[in-house]
């Protein structure tokens, strides 16, 4: 699931680049499932498998 | 135990005598059922080192094994599968779930963000109202 910051930002009729991972904390109470902040979106992920994979984070503890 | 065990194995009055405790356990079962059930509430009272009343309920058991030993009624001794307040209705799943979310505000932003999730694929937005 992406948020993608500048389809929300036309939405709420603001310029692009208003909303933010910042804006995206505020107006999130709570969240179920692993989160991604990129510089342009936030990804939300069900399983924390494709969430590692995703960023390469090795979930194997060597 | 050992001195009701005279009383229902006895080779001539067995059968009165049961039939005697018998009526007892008829009239107080029912009573001291009644009376934990009541004090339900307070066993459910989340204080350390208390036992619950299903720790309680269990006691029931071992009084219901007694009576079978002793040959006597047991039909109303353990009332284990029913339970008034000391469950809670809320049932938690710790399964996976294979989604994920977030609650939003309720506010100007958060109601924009729902709209523009909501036309994605494979995202189901539920709007709760008070």
């Amino acid at each position: 699931m992406d948020f993608v910051y500048d389809e929300i930002s036309e939405a709420l009729g603001e310029e692009e680049g208003f909303f933010d991972q910042a804006e995206f904390e505020e107006n999130m109470s709570t969240h179920y499932g692993r989160m991604i902040h990129e510089d342009d979106r936030t990804i939300m992920f069900a399983n924390p498998e494709d969430a590692a994979e995703f960023i390469g984070f090795d979930l194997v503890a060597h | 135990m050992a001195c009701f065990v005279l009383l229902t194995s006895d080779r001539e009055f067995a059968d009165h005598n049961k039939a005697l405790l018998n009526q007892w356990l008829q009239v107080w079962t029912p009573r001291a059922i009644a009376a934990a059930r009541d004090l339900q509430p307070l066993w459910s009272q989340p204080t350390p080192g208390r036992r619950g009343s299903r720790t309680a309920w269990t006691g029931s058991r071992a009084v219901q094994r007694l009576l079978a030993d002793l040959g006597l009624d047991t039909r109303r001794s353990c009332p284990v599968t029913t339970f008034k307040t000391a469950e809670s209705p809320f049932k938690s799943d710790n399964t996976a779930s294979n989604q994920c979310g977030v609650t939003l505000m309720n506010n100007q932003v958060g109601a924009v963000m729902a709209q523009v999730m909501e036309t994605k694929p494979n995202v189901r937005c539920r709007h709760l109202r008070r």
